[in-house]
């Protein structure tokens, strides 16, 4: 019994010595609450609740201490919202949690600890360990929101000016604020957001703001926040010369490219339309797509929407510079006038003369004319409507009376509402209808005999002419390469000269035929340095308006651990669509670049950033090619290719650093697509007559014909292409078919010319007829009518003056003219057949023009654009290849 | 709450334990003249001299500063005893039970700012062990000299405020075992001696509001014990 007493008061003293117990306030509670971390080194929240308190620990030591109450973090959902298995808790230095009473505590997220993006459980215990009840979520952003760019950067306070805000990862934007640097008065903006991540921001900056620098501030709706210091300058200093804004008009319901001149213009300046009676609340409207061409010359785009009405144009310098053009810019209503055609678009300088102008959207037009004579002098006239005109067509009166013969004449039409266009050209010539004289263009990068030559548009204002293949001086040397120099609205060679096409030929051709359908050149036949060929290929000029849009920029900043992204700077970006193999037009090759996205980086961008280029999808493409400026501040046109991504990606993050880029640049306006095979010839052809004539039933249709030339020995049989437009614009062809009867006589070195209505007023409307003319062997013309469905029936008509071959021919004014080649070999003189006014077809008699070409050329190559002719290359004097061009007006 | 439970609970078995012992030995006992003590027998033992039933209570001051960083405070206490009737009843069986409430306060100083923290470490320990007493039992002075085992049942509460704001209280109690040893001298008055005792106690006190420090304290104390029986 002892025993078992002395038992049971041992073990009741030893479970007395062991017992403890650590008991608190009771259970806490937290409020319900939704955090969100925003990315930041550090960020700060706040959790209400009750029962929250730290408790002594040590106090019975020399170094007491608090133990606050624990905030754990326990990961849920990862970031696209997906529950996660089990991790362990992620609990948050006692240092990091603040007191603030038993109804608030506070704590302070780290980057140092490595949160995982997605939705963490706030755990907050008391130091009893008693879990607080209740629901806190903190969710953890990827990336933190980041606002770069202000675009622009700078704004005139006479005006109130949208501005962009680029940022990432915002979310849901509530507030947008500016805060003057120096005084701290912070000014709400009005904005929306925009973007296919939200992340550009359109806020109002109100006019009449004080001059100054202001940090832009963009507060996310999960109560995050970023700042852009010093992101915005408000300025006043009107001292920018703006002289011009080209074209001064835009339909409301379309853009308009526009190019601004002036003066001290500084990299990139931004301009805007303000109405000229603004509204308080009226918002100045942002041309887009500011490039700097020049510190003389802008190009931009007015968007479309603008109210119609007319605005002063602003541009403002990045230094703050104001400049202001009042009254500069008309929107209109209605859509401006086109002028499709003016016929005829020669004429003879012995008094007035009328025309037709055909095109659309006529409404109570006026006409003028700026007429450039030959030795420079311009000359502005003003023409007389006739009554009794519509819409589409109407006559004028012009008073070319006096006019030096070779004068151009560019022909405003002006609608009431005043907008205009600018149609190109009519050539003046004395009554006998003689050519003027030749001017002499720029060199060709390459001598080329017996180039492929031809005119193309890019735009209706953007002209261009091809020289194609040829040879250094025999068919054994045949080319590849090809070259094209642009064309003004008076027929003048740009002053830059020829420039290389990016795609060349694939393989070398010369003698090859060439004809022009809508925004198509096709080369037929020729010789590819080893025999005549039966190859044909065709190439498409390339449409600007086919290019990708870079329609979104995001960002990030760029990890300093590893070399990535840009610096401060103005940056260049462009992307451009690679079409799939199987393109109808452009198989595996590449479009145009978009327009220029031009991001301008502050200094005060700590770092770096990546950017990330967001564009619309192009139908057909099978990967995007981007390109940027290799360092920041370079011109815009410098950019190289950064990359190439494989189609479905339609957005690319830039994470290569400033440096060296090895790729080639974007396609130039006036490039080519590549040249596509198409059916071969049944017969290979070298030095052949090609021409193209519309079908005079299937308006859809075009017939592509290759005459005569060589394989071996001189052809007289003929082929035809039929070619079907789409509505698309794009072309599809069938097979070569053998032609009827065959023309006269078997010859090479022979031009065929199509004249129609356009080429020649007496030939009637809907009519067209297809020339051979005379070549080696014979110098005899066959003419045939296009018939339905394309077939030729020729006949005979007056022939060539003899020897006439490897000549370059063209038919315009009434005329057939043919320069150079003669005699088998290079030749100055140029003649003319007059088609009869009387009896078209027939031709009235050949005659000597003249005029002479500047250098004797055989296998010369011409081409026509308006009112010009353009003679290029050929075998000069000795046989060497000449790199030269010549031009002169109908 | 609890804590005022826990005092409340002490406070009674002090004020009802002593009063209601001496009322009870007041009856049984003989008045001891301390100016003629009486005469021994042989066996040591006299009708006229102090009961062998000993009955006490004290109150003094805990000095725990030896030990920990807690404060000085007040500590009362009882004690039982029984003086065996052999050595000329020198040796002594006493039980004792004590309490004293010893703190601290602190400024706590963080990061974002001062914090007041306070801590009280109530203490109530129950000892046992033997007295023995130097001169012999017919002495009207003695010294006296104990020492055993201690219960300590330890009660610690947490504290504090900050810009006004009152932290909740936490408490953590455990029990833990030590020991005692003290000297002390008492003089015989009226049915008893008044008495000063100097004691050491000590125990662990692994707490976490306290840290891990012990409950030693030195605690002199002044008190009546009876002589009864």
């Amino acid at each position: 019994m002892r025993r078992i007493t002395l038992l049971v008061l041992i073990a009741m003293l030893v479970t007395l010595s062991c017992s403890h117990a650590l008991e608190g306030p009771g259970e806490p509670s937290v409020e319900q609450k939704a955090l969100t971390y925003c990315g930041a080194d550090t960020q700060s929240f706040v959790i209400q609740g009750s029962g929250l308190s730290p408790m002594v620990v040590e106090g019975a030591t020399d170094d007491p201490r608090l133990e606050m109450p624990q905030v754990c973090l326990l990961r849920v959902k990862d970031a696209d919202g997906n529950p996660v298995p089990p991790e362990p808790e992620i609990c948050l230095a006692d240092e990091d949690v603040e007191w603030v009473s038993q109804n608030e505590i506070r704590f302070t997220a780290t980057s140092s600890l490595g949160l995982s993006p997605g939705e963490y459980e706030v755990v907050v215990k008391n130091p009893d360990g008693t879990k607080a009840k209740g629901t806190v979520t903190l969710i953890v952003l990827s990336d933190g929101p980041l606002v770069f760019w202000a675009d622009p950067s700078v704004v005139y306070n006479g005006i109130s000016t949208q501005i962009t805000v680029y940022g990432a990862n915002l979310g849901v934007v509530n507030q947008v604020l500016l805060i003057n640097s120096d005084t701290g008065e912070e000014i709400p903006l009005d904005f929306t957001q925009a973007g296919t991540k939200q992340n550009r921001i359109q806020a109002v900056v109100p006019q009449g703001l004080a001059v100054g620098t202001y940090h832009i501030r963009v507060t996310s709706e999960n109560g995050c926040a970023a700042d852009l210091l010093r992101g915005l300058k408000i300025t006043d200093t009107i001292g920018l010369t703006v002289t011009t804004i080209d074209p001064s008009f835009g339909w409301a319901d379309g853009p308009t490219p526009v190019t601004i001149t002036g003066a001290g213009f500084q990299q990139v300046p931004r301009a805007y339309l303000n109405p000229d009676q603004p509204a308080p609340d009226t918002v100045a409207s942002s041309i887009e797509s500011v490039a700097f061409a020049s510190d003389a010359r802008l190009t931009g785009v007015v968007p479309q929407g603008l109210p119609p009405g007319l605005y002063d144009l602003i541009v403002v310098n990045p230094d703050g510079n104001v400049g202001l053009l009042e009254n500069a810019f008309t929107v209109t209503a209605e859509p401006p006038p086109v002028v499709n055609n003016i016929s005829p678009n020669y004429l003879d300088n012995d008094g007035d003369k009328t025309v037709t102008i055909e095109g659309e959207n006529f409404r109570d037009p006026t006409v003028s004319m700026v007429c450039r004579a030959p030795d420079g002098t311009e000359t502005t006239l003003t023409g007389t409507v006739l009554p009794g005109g519509t819409g589409t067509s109407f006559q004028a009166t012009l008073p070319v009376g006096g006019l030096t013969q070779g004068t151009v004449c560019v022909v405003r039409v002006t609608n009431s509402d005043g907008s205009y266009f600018d149609y190109s050209a009519i050539g003046i010539s004395n009554p006998a209808s003689n050519l003027n004289d030749f001017s002499t263009g720029p060199t060709l990068i390459t001598a080329r005999r017996a180039p492929s030559v031809a005119a193309g548009r890019a735009t209706s204002a953007a002209r261009y002419v091809y020289a194609i293949g040829g040879d250094d001086g025999s068919a054994a040397g045949a080319l590849s390469s090809v070259e094209t120099v642009a064309i003004d609205i008076f027929g003048e060679p740009s002053a830059v000269g020829w420039f290389e096409q990016p795609v060349a030929l694939p393989e070398a051709r010369t003698m090859a035929g060439i004809a022009r359908v809508g925004r198509y050149l096709y080369l037929v036949g020729g010789n590819d340095g080893t025999g005549a060929t039966a190859s044909v290929r065709r190439a498409q000029v390339l449409d600007p308006l086919a290019a990708p849009k870079i329609v979104d920029v995001a960002a990030r900043k760029g990890d300093p651990a590893v070399t990535e992204g840009i610096g401060a700077g103005v940056w260049y970006y462009r992307v451009s669509a690679v079409m799939a193999d199987d393109d109808p037009s452009n198989p595996g090759g590449e479009t145009l670049p978009s327009e220029p996205l031009v991001v301008n980086l502050a200094q005060e961008i700590e770092g770096t950033l990546v950017l990330t280029l967001i564009w619309e999808p192009i139908a057909g493409a099978k990967a995007y090619r981007i390109y940027r400026s290799p360092t920041g501040d370079l011109p815009v046109g410098s950019e190289l290719r950064l990359a190439e991504v494989a189609e479905p990606a339609t957005s690319y993050e830039d994470v290569a650093p400033p440096g060296p880029i090895s790729g080639p640049p974007p396609l130039p306006l006036g490039a080519t697509g590549v040249w596509m095979g198409l059916p071969d010839l049944g017969t290979a052809r070298e030095a052949a007559g090609v021409a193209v004539a519309r079908d005079p039933v299937a308006a859809d249709q075009w017939h592509l014909y290759a005459i005569g030339g060589r394989d071996g020995g001189d052809l007289a049989t003929w082929e035809r292409l039929t070619i079907t437009v789409a509505a698309d614009g794009s072309h599809g062809v069938g097979t070569w078919a053998a032609g009827g009867a065959n023309i006269s006589a078997a010859r090479a070195e022979l031009s065929a010319f199509s004249v129609s209505h356009a080429e020649a007023a007496q030939v009637p409307a809907g009519t067209t007829y297809v020339y051979a003319g005379g070549g080696t062997g014979s110098n005899n013309v066959d003419v045939a009518e296009v018939a339905a469905g394309g077939d030729l029936v020729w006949s005979a008509v007056d022939a060539m003056p003899p020897g006439r071959a490897g000549y370059a021919g063209l038919a315009g004014a009434g005329f057939l003219f043919v320069f150079g080649g003669a005699q088998g070999g290079p030749s100055d003189s140029c003649a003319s057949g007059e088609i009869d006014p009387g009896a078209p077809p027939q031709i009235v008699n050949w005659n000597n023009e003249g005029v002479k070409l500047n250098v004797p050329r055989y296998f010369a190559g011409s081409a026509e654009e308006s009112a010009f002719i353009f003679v290029v290359g050929g075998a000069t004097s000795g046989g060497a290849p000449s790199a030269t061009m010549e031009r002169t007006v109908l | 709450m609890k804590r005022a439970a826990f005092a409340g609970t002490l406070w009674l078995s002090l004020s009802l334990g002593p009063g209601a012992l001496a009322q009870e030995s007041a009856q049984a006992s003989a008045t001891f003249d301390t100016a003629n003590p009486p005469e021994a027998t042989a066996d040591g033992d006299s009708d006229a001299l102090p009961g062998a039933l000993v009955i006490g209570g004290e109150v003094g001051a805990i000095f725990p500063q030896p030990f920990s960083e807690l404060g000085t405070h007040v500590a009362f206490g009882i004690e039982l005893g029984y003086r065996l009737p052999f050595a000329g009843q020198r040796i002594e069986i006493m039980g004792a039970a004590a309490f004293s409430p010893p703190g601290n306060s602190t400024t706590i100083e963080r990061a974002e700012g001062e914090y007041e923290a306070e801590i009280d470490q109530q203490m109530l320990f129950f000892s046992l062990g033997p007295r023995f007493r130097v001169m012999e039992r017919a002495s009207p002075w003695n010294v006296t000299i104990a020492a055993g085992g201690r219960l300590f049942l330890l009660r610690t509460y947490s504290n504090g405020s900050r810009g006004g704001e009152e932290f909740a209280e936490f408490t953590e109690q455990s029990t833990q075992i030590g020991f005692f040893v003290a000297l002390g001298g008492e003089y015989v008055l009226g049915p008893g001696a008044i008495f000063l005792d100097v004691d050491l106690g000590w125990s662990k006190l692994p707490h976490e509001i306290t840290g891990d420090v012990s409950t030693g304290n030195i605690t002199p104390t002044l008190g009546y014990r009876f002589f009864l029986l």
